[in-house]
């Protein structure tokens, strides 16, 4: 994309300016070596040396996902890897511009979600829509980090639902090369390259790429019911292919390190709707890019007390220019969507440590927003090297002319936003024996919707060896994105005397932009209490209350009314009308089994989830949920069937009767079974398989897309087998 | 924003990183690991040959970079030179002296250590709380020092001698062996 081009330069001119900082101290090893062990004690060491703190030891509810289970499992994407995490459920091919939609105990929608990569957020800071789907790579993770719940007070917007650290591995750490080439069912391809090495002297440089493309399963064969009418000219047309590229290069040298992130990802715009309303044509497509360029440094005094970590970004999100709906609201004729964000932030944070386990932490953050909002319907694509009141775009139907001869175009307003967010944090942990305390908050100072604070505290127990108690309490806000403020669509038609002359404009519906939209607010308890009843076999209960005030509702009927001075029988809007309360807990036990030369690892887990919105009953998130699987394995063999069963599902949609639809419960059985190293030299060669849905069942997720226009409930996927090789050298 | 304040912070960031001169640790790391070839004493059964070398692996994604083959090139212990094993995963792990144990792998630990059994193999990591779960040798940060743990009796279970030297320098973890 264009900003890929932005910045070919500037990472030459990195590349050159941390090659010349390598200096050669080839010679420190040789050196160390001469030391005794007394002098080697005595060596100070670098920031990397600071063991990762890692989330499982804060208060926090919190998973750590290796790359060990990584691979076992077969998680080539951050969505693969959600769909086993206990209080997330994903409603699949559910929306037209999120695909999948993730909920989080209970509270759906992909924006209240921050995925960061190595630290760097790179879900769009603006808060826009994003897809969830497999731009997410995992093929070069060392680690995930999921912390569940609201983590406002450190990360400000967006940390509502919870965090997602997916961390890298350096070059180093790569040491060499990795190639996976897969295909699967329905024309898929999963192809993805990792390469990396230590050079000069103690700089690493990294480069991974993942593709995924697929034509996706002709759904109309599996579910001919949903696809029995066809919008006009496009009986037996059926396209909805998806595909995503992930490109990640990264550059360290001790402290400092400078990386370069992109993700694309896209799929049919018509995904969720009937195809009487949205034919899946392969023009209707929807995608989003986005280009993430960062460095990072920091700074540890030689007692390792202080810390400083400095990070500066610069982020590109959009919705491609070709991407278009083809639907009953265009009147089936194409309509263009454009949208960007331009986010500069930079982050300061220093640490410093009153003893081992009692840090303090303080930081900085300030973000530089240039946004333009979701456009209305386009009749052409967008073009970004040109300013958007230059293209004289009108609203679809309005470019008629009454019987005066007058011409009646509305140029269609496009919402350009320049704004700022100013943060600053404090949090404090404090560890006494067995007892370990966090707390902190956060002040943010937005120049578009003013100010918030945002505390959290937290605290774990250890009575007794092997039990733990953890409880915490969090606020949140999500701040409004352009998106939701100053996204608009609708169109007009002309309206006609008895002689058919055109007299004026009409429309039957408008979704118009409210700017006065406020943040969202969070609460939220969770307590936990886990116990290692041995060293294989352990359980974990975990509860959690949340309540969010002014919840942004999208689709906000006010009746009939005006737009541009014509009459729209229909006007809707986002607004902030809800009040949601989440309740829920898990349970949880893993285990670990020798038997003979197998080794097992069971773990299962059971959700309950319950809750309302405005009185009425949670939508997207199944009352019952159990998530099971064992991974199993023998030698060079290991394999991982794992089973989901997800209770009725409401939406958030009513039929026209009135009442909320819902999805019927399911059961799910996966497999995924790899074998390693059939050959290790020259190169080590591995396999693997996968199959989702093993007993092709079929069934369906709670529906998004509200009204008639949407399916009732989504018809999901029928079995899908996909393998590959794996070559490391 | 203009495109000259992002590049301008990183030039100033890189040419910072460029003063600072601290040691990697694992530079550290891996000279300590060389050294526990010398005052850890292996039963002779573990070696095929007198002039057998000792083997020290890496288990997991590799924290050294290079700083493993540097430090042990050209070197021989007690006659025996050494050698370096990496393996990805725990199915491909081959006998060693030594296993370091990445913390890619935290989450197998127990399974690696059952599987090693009485092994006559020094495992040694930098996950918390390794020594008191039955590895041998942790290593930690301590005021901007490496710092390590030793389990005498996870040492004296695989077979092995570990000196008072080094013992005397560590922070001896007593923990019951299951």
């Amino acid at each position: 994309m264009k900003a890929t081009r932005f910045f070919r330069r500037p990472g030459l001119a990195l590349l050159l300016l941390t090659a010349l900082a390598g200096t050669a101290a080839g010679a420190e090893v040789e050196r160390l070596k001469r030391l005794s062990l007394e002098e080697l004690l005595d060596v100070p060491i670098t920031a990397a040396s600071s063991l990762p703190e890692r989330p499982s030891g804060a208060p926090w509810n919190a998973h750590v996902v290796t790359e060990e289970t990584i691979r076992v499992r077969g998680y080539a994407t951050l969505l693969e890897l959600l769909e086993d995490l206990p209080q997330f459920e994903i409603q699949h091919n559910d929306s037209e511009h999120r695909r999948n939609i993730v909920s989080v105990r209970g509270l759906f929608g992909n924006e209240r979600l921050l995925i960061l990569y190595d630290g760097v957020r790179v879900t769009p800071p603006s808060g826009d829509v994003y897809a969830l789907s497999t731009q997410f790579s995992l093929r070069s993770a060392k680690r995930v980090e999921i912390v569940v719940g609201p983590m406002s007070a450190l990360y400000g917007p967006d940390a509502f639902s919870g965090v997602i650290n997916i961390v890298t591995k350096t070059g180093g750490e790569i040491g060499g090369a990795r190639l996976m080439g897969g295909i699967g069912s329905y024309g898929a391809s999963d192809v993805s390259a990792s390469a990396g090495a230590p050079f000069l002297q103690g700089a690493e440089f990294s480069a991974a790429a993942h593709r995924y493309a697929s034509d996706e399963p002709f759904l109309p064969g599996y579910y001919p019911g949903d696809f029995a009418s066809a919008a006009p000219g496009t009986a037996r047309r059926y396209d909805a292919g998806t595909g995503s590229l992930f490109f990640h290069t990264r550059l360290s040298l001790d402290g400092f390190e400078a990386g370069y992130l992109r993700m694309n990802e896209s799929h049919s715009s018509a995904t969720g709707v009937k195809p009487e309303f949205s034919p899946y044509v392969a023009e209707a497509r929807f995608q989003t890019n986005d280009s993430n360029f960062y460095a990072k440094h920091s700074i540890v005094s030689d007692d390792e007390r202080w810390k400083v970590d400095s990070q500066a970004a610069y982020h590109f999100y959009e919705i491609d220019p070709q991407s278009r709906f083809i639907n009953t609201f265009s009147l089936f004729r194409d309509a263009y969507k454009y949208a960007y964000d331009r986010t500069f932030e930079f982050r300061e944070q220093a640490t410093y440590r009153f003893a081992d386990d009692a840090p303090l932490v303080l930081g900085l953050s300030y973000e530089d927003h240039a946004s333009l909002a979701y456009s209305a319907d386009l009749d052409r694509p967008f073009d970004p090297s040109q300013s958007a009141d230059s293209q004289a775009f009108l609203y679809p139907g309005s470019d008629v002319v009454d019987l005066n001869g007058r011409p009646l175009g509305i140029p269609v307003d496009f919402h350009q936003l320049q704004y700022q967010n100013l943060g600053s944090f404090v949090q404090l942990g404090l560890k006494r024996e067995r007892v370990s305390v966090a707390l902190g908050a956060r002040f943010d100072h937005n120049t578009r919707y003013g100010d918030a604070v945002n505390p959290r505290i937290g605290a774990v127990f250890e009575p007794v060896d092997k039990l733990t108690l953890k409880a915490d309490y969090g606020e949140a806000f999500l701040a409004p994105s352009p998106y939701r403020t100053h996204g608009h669509f609708g169109s007009f038609t002309p309206t006609t005397n008895g002689l058919g002359q055109v007299t004026g404009l009409r429309s039957d519906f408008f979704h118009l932009p409210n700017a006065g939209l406020r943040p969202e607010k969070l609460k939220e308890w969770d307590a936990g209490v886990s116990y290692r009843f041995t060293e294989g076999f352990w359980a974990t209960l975990n509860g959690y209350y949340a309540e969010v005030t002014q919840l942004i509702q999208d689709n906000v009927v006010s009746g009939a009314g005006t737009y541009k001075g014509w009459p729209v029988a229909v006007v809707e809007g986002a607004a902030n009308r809800g009040f949601a309360r989440t309740y829920g807990a898990t349970a949880r036990i893993d285990a670990l089994a020798l038997v003979g030369r197998w080794s097992f690892k069971p773990n299962a887990a059971y959700t309950y989830s319950a809750g309302s919105v405005d009185g009425e009953v949670l939508p997207y998130s199944a009352k019952h949920t159990v998530q099971t699987g064992v991974e199993a394995g023998l030698g060079r063999l290991t394999v991982y069937p794992r089973l989901l069963y997800r209770g009725r599902t409401y939406s958030a949609t009513k039929d026209p009767q009135g009442r909320l639809q819902s999805s019927a419960p399911y059961a799910l059985v996966n497999l995924y079974a790899r074998y390693s190293h059939i050959i290790t030299k020259p190169l080590r060669l591995s396999s693997h398989l996968g199959v989702t849905n093993l007993f092709d069942q079929r069934y369906r997720n709670a529906a998004f897309t509200a009204g008639s226009v949407g399916f009732p409930s989504v018809p999901q996927d029928p079995i899908r087998v996909a393998g590959g090789l794996e070559l490391e050298f | 924003m203009p495109l000259s304040t992002p590049l301008l912070l990183t030039a100033v960031l890189a040419l910072h990183a460029a003063s600072a001169a601290p040691t990697p640790a694992g530079e550290v790391k891996a000279v300590f690991l060389f050294n526990f070839t010398k005052f850890v004493e292996w039963p002779s059964a573990s070696f095929p040959a007198p002039s057998s070398p000792i083997i020290i692996g890496v288990l997991g994604a590799d924290p050294f970079g290079g700083a493993l083959e540097q430090t042990v090139a050209g070197e021989t212990v007690n006659g025996r030179p050494l050698t370096i094993k990496r393996f990805k995963s725990l199915e491909e792990l081959a006998p060693c002296h030594i296993l370091f144990i990445s913390a890619s792998q935290e989450e197998r630990v127990p399974e690696i250590l059952r599987r090693l059994g009485r092994s006559e193999t020094l495992t040694v990591a930098d996950i918390d709380g390794f020594a008191m779960r039955g590895g041998a040798i942790q290593f930690r940060a301590d005021s901007g020092r490496i710092r390590f743990e030793i389990s005498r009796e996870a040492a004296e279970r695989a077979g092995l001698r570990v000196s008072a030297r080094l013992l005397s320098l560590a922070s001896v973890v007593r923990k019951r062996i299951p």
